[in-house]
Order: structure tokens, then C-alpha cells, then sequence
């Protein structure tokens, strides 16, 4: 009897051992993961919604002293946008007719598909999320992927059916070369840890100021050029180093990342 | 039946996890539900009991952590819960909070390690920081503790 008991154990374990090896053949896992992740989209979109009904009431609470300043300067905010808005409509028909005069090329522009944010990665080291569009929606590996106001989120790197898994340009495994938009000079951004970037190859003789603006450098043909990354945060200079050390803070903030845009092909902008 | 409902509260715990995650995290460290439950289990359960909670809970971890290679996440609590569950019959005479604490040190670091091992096996690059898994280490004995007390004294009860 107890022979026949372990003998079974022994089975059941081998099985579990070679059912884990088949399901890690590529083509097999990924049918695997669209298959959970299918089940799983509807539970975690209500429970995204839940948790942020519960966020909002909650910071809602806290702030209520602060609610009429904060206003006051949203709506001062956005007269200010509003006339940059103008100002800068202004210069993008100057832009244009100037172009179509010299007979320049014209500015690429590009084809967007809109897609929402159903996971976001734990337990790993790196930092992924996961959306809920695939290889059926048009959707190919290396495809950037920005938020809503040209925001540079990451680039897709796995691609399922249904579903693509996105590395985040947080992640310390993204490298994206940047540039100063003050001072135009290029450096490479890559991320580092607590969801901090850093711009890297700056040279110590290139001034840097604190809240400069780093955006995307189309460099390599990673990235469309002008996407925004984040504000510089930190500049520090050693003797021993040959570069400065930048610290950029990224404008994008994962836990408030709902809905994304895959930048699919160059085509007109979508609005 | 019973296997059934052990399923879906894995698979929720999971999802759960997942979408709390950007809420709670602390310097990009947050608490591992399944391995603190697995943990926990261990220490106050025979260890076959475990083994649903270990291979499902071990196999949706993979699934849903997009990087893992699935199983590897199986074999880390497979071997803490081994461990968890022979140290808290030798060494210690009762399960106590005190016993769950120490036990729970070396798990989570042993399943750290597993994690890492398998980033480093497959090649994957990645920067370590000690600042991070420390404060996972914390974050998850913070849980740990209480949780363990609770279903402590729900078992005594039931």
C-alpha cells in the first residue's frame, strides 16, 4: 500500500514536472496566458473601477479643505493652457505654410489605437502592464506606446491574441534615447529604481538645470521624436565620472494609467 | 467542492494583487499574498494539504507576473513549503507568532532568491536592489503577522 501510494505520488509529480515544461514551449504558453487573461480582463476592470471609486472618494475626503484653492489654480492652469494652445496653433500654420513654401517634407504623423490597461506586473523585478489589445487588433512587438498627451509610456514586447505585454520606460531594462528640449543635446534615458529615470552620456561641460523638459530624440527609430518622458529632477556632477548624473522624474504614473495609445504605423493622427 | 472554491480565492487573491498593486507599493516593493498564505498554511497545516494552494497559487503568480517562466514560482513555494512546514514541527513545539516570523524570514528570502535565479538563468538583465528587496521583506512580515494570528485563531475556532 505504500508503495503504491508513493508510486503514485511519483507520477502525479512527474506529470506536473513534464504538463509544466509543455506548457513553456512559446507557442503553447501563449495560448495559455490569452486564455487566463481573457477570464481575468472582466474581474480586474471591475475591481480597477472599485479600487478607484474608493481612491477618489477617498482622496476627495482628505482634500476638501484644499478643494476651492485647488480649483482656483486648475482654472488659472487652464487659461494658461489655453492661450499656449492658441499661441502655439498660431505657430503650427506658420509651421506649415513655411514648410509647404521651402518645400520641405511633411512631418510624419501617425496611426493611434486606443487601448485599456487590465494589468500591471507584481511580482517580477521589471515593470510591465499588460493591455487588452493583440495580434488580432494589429498589434506588433516593438509598437510605442504613449498616454494621452504624447506621454511616452513604453513599447510592446510580447504579443498575444488578445492581449500584448507592454515594458514600461520605468522599467530598468527600457533604454530611450532622449534629448534636453531646452538645450536640445541628446543623452540616453533608462530607468532605474522607485520609478525613477535617469539621462545618461550627458558631458559634465553641457549646462543642465533643474525642471528641464526631456522628450524623446527619434533617435535609432525607437520612438517617434517629441514624446514627453519626464522633468529633470536631480543634476549632480562627480570628478571620477565623465558624464553628469541626471535624475529625470517621469510624468507617467502607472498606478493612474487606465487607457493607452499604440502607435501603429505613420498614417493621419486619429482624434 | 471544496478544490473548486480553493481555485477561485487563489485566482481572485491573484487578480486582487495585481490591481492593488499600484496603490500600495512602497520604493517599488509590495507583499506577495500567495506566498504569506502558503507560508502560513504551511506552519499550521500538513504540508499535503497545502499542495492546491502551492500549485495553483504558484501557477496564476507566473501567469500573471507576465515575466516568469511558469512553474518557477511553483517550485519556490513547493520547497518553501516544504521548509515552512518541517522547521515548524522540529524546531519550534507550537506554531506561534514568534515561530511564523522567523520562518517567514527565510522563506521570503528563499523564494527572493528563486526569483532571481531564474532572471539570471534566462539570461534576463536587470538592476538588484537591496533597498527594494529589503523593504518586500518587510512589507511582507508587516502581513505576515497579523494575518497569521487571525487564521490562527479561525482554525482554533473552526
Amino acid at each position: 500500500m505504500n508503495g503504491m501510494s508513493k508510486t503514485r505520488s511519483f507520477l502525479i509529480a512527474l506529470l506536473i514536472i513534464i504538463g509544466l515544461i509543455f506548457l513553456n514551449f512559446p507557442n503553447i504558453s501563449k495560448e495559455v496566458k490569452n486564455f487566463f487573461y481573457s477570464i481575468s480582463n472582466p474581474v480586474q476592470k471591475n475591481f480597477n473601477q472599485a479600487i478607484k471609486q474608493i481612491k477618489t472618494s477617498w482622496e476627495f475626503l482628505n482634500s476638501l479643505q484644499e478643494v476651492s484653492k485647488k480649483n482656483v489654480r486648475l482654472e488659472e492652469k487652464i487659461q494658461e493652457l489655453m492661450a499656449q494652445n492658441t499661441r502655439l496653433k498660431e505657430l503650427e500654420k506658420e509651421n506649415d505654410f513655411l514648410r509647404s513654401y521651402l518645400k520641405l517634407p511633411a512631418v510624419p504623423t501617425y496611426l493611434i489605437d486606443l487601448a485599456n490597461v487590465i494589468g500591471r506586473d507584481f511580482q517580477g523585478i521589471e515593470k510591465y502592464i499588460l493591455i487588452d489589445k493583440g495580434r488580432l487588433a494589429g498589434i506588433e512587438k516593438d509598437m510605442p506606446v504613449v498616454a494621452f498627451g504624447n506621454i511616452l509610456v513604453g513599447k510592446v514586447v510580447e504579443v498575444l491574441d488578445n492581449f500584448s505585454k507592454v515594458l514600461l520606460v520605468t522599467s530598468t531594462n527600457s533604454k530611450t534615447p532622449a534629448l534636453i528640449q531646452e538645450s536640445r543635446t541628446e543623452g540616453l534615458i533608462e530607468g532605474k529604481q522607485e520609478n525613477t529615470l535617469s539621462l545618461d552620456l550627458i558631458p559634465k561641460d553641457i549646462k543642465v538645470e533643474k525642471d528641464q523638459t526631456v522628450i524623446t530624440s527619434g533617435a535609432e527609430g525607437i520612438f517617434p521624436k517629441g514624446l514627453l518622458i519626464g522633468k529633470i529632477s536631480l543634476v549632480e556632477s562627480s570628478e571620477k565620472e565623465i558624464f553628469q548624473e541626471i535624475t529625470v522624474e517621469p510624468v507617467i504614473k502607472i498606478g493612474d494609467l487606465e487607457r493607452v495609445f499604440i502607435i501603429t504605423n505613420e498614417g493621419k493622427i486619429k482624434k | 467542492m471544496k478544490f473548486i472554491l480553493s481555485l477561485i480565492i487563489i485566482f481572485i487573491l491573484v487578480i486582487l494583487q495585481s490591481c492593488l498593486y499600484p496603490y500600495l507599493e512602497i520604493k517599488d516593493a509590495f507583499p506577495n499574498l500567495i506566498l504569506i498564505i502558503v507560508l502560513i498554511l504551511s506552519i499550521l497545516r500538513p504540508y499535503k494539504k497545502n499542495l492546491v494552494w502551492i500549485i495553483a497559487g504558484g501557477f496564476f503568480l507566473d501567469i500573471f507576473s507576465f515575466n516568469n517562466p511558469i512553474g518557477i514560482s511553483i517550485l519556490g513555494l513547493l520547497l518553501i513549503g516544504y521548509l515552512a512546514n518541517f522547521l515548524s514541527h522540529t524546531i519550534f513545539k507550537k506554531p506561534s507568532i514568534f515561530s511564523a516570523i522567523l520562518i517567514g524570514i527565510g522563506g521570503i528570502l528563499i523564494y527572493r532568491f528563486i526569483l532571481i535565479l531564474t532572471l539570471l538563468i534566462t539570461g534576463t538583465s536587470f538592476q538588484l536592489s537591496f533597498s527594494r528587496i529589503i523593504f518586500q521583506f518587510i512589507y511582507n512580515l508587516i502581513i505576515l503577522a497579523p494575518l497569521f494570528y487571525l487564521v490562527k485563531r479561525f482554525k482554533k475556532n473552526v
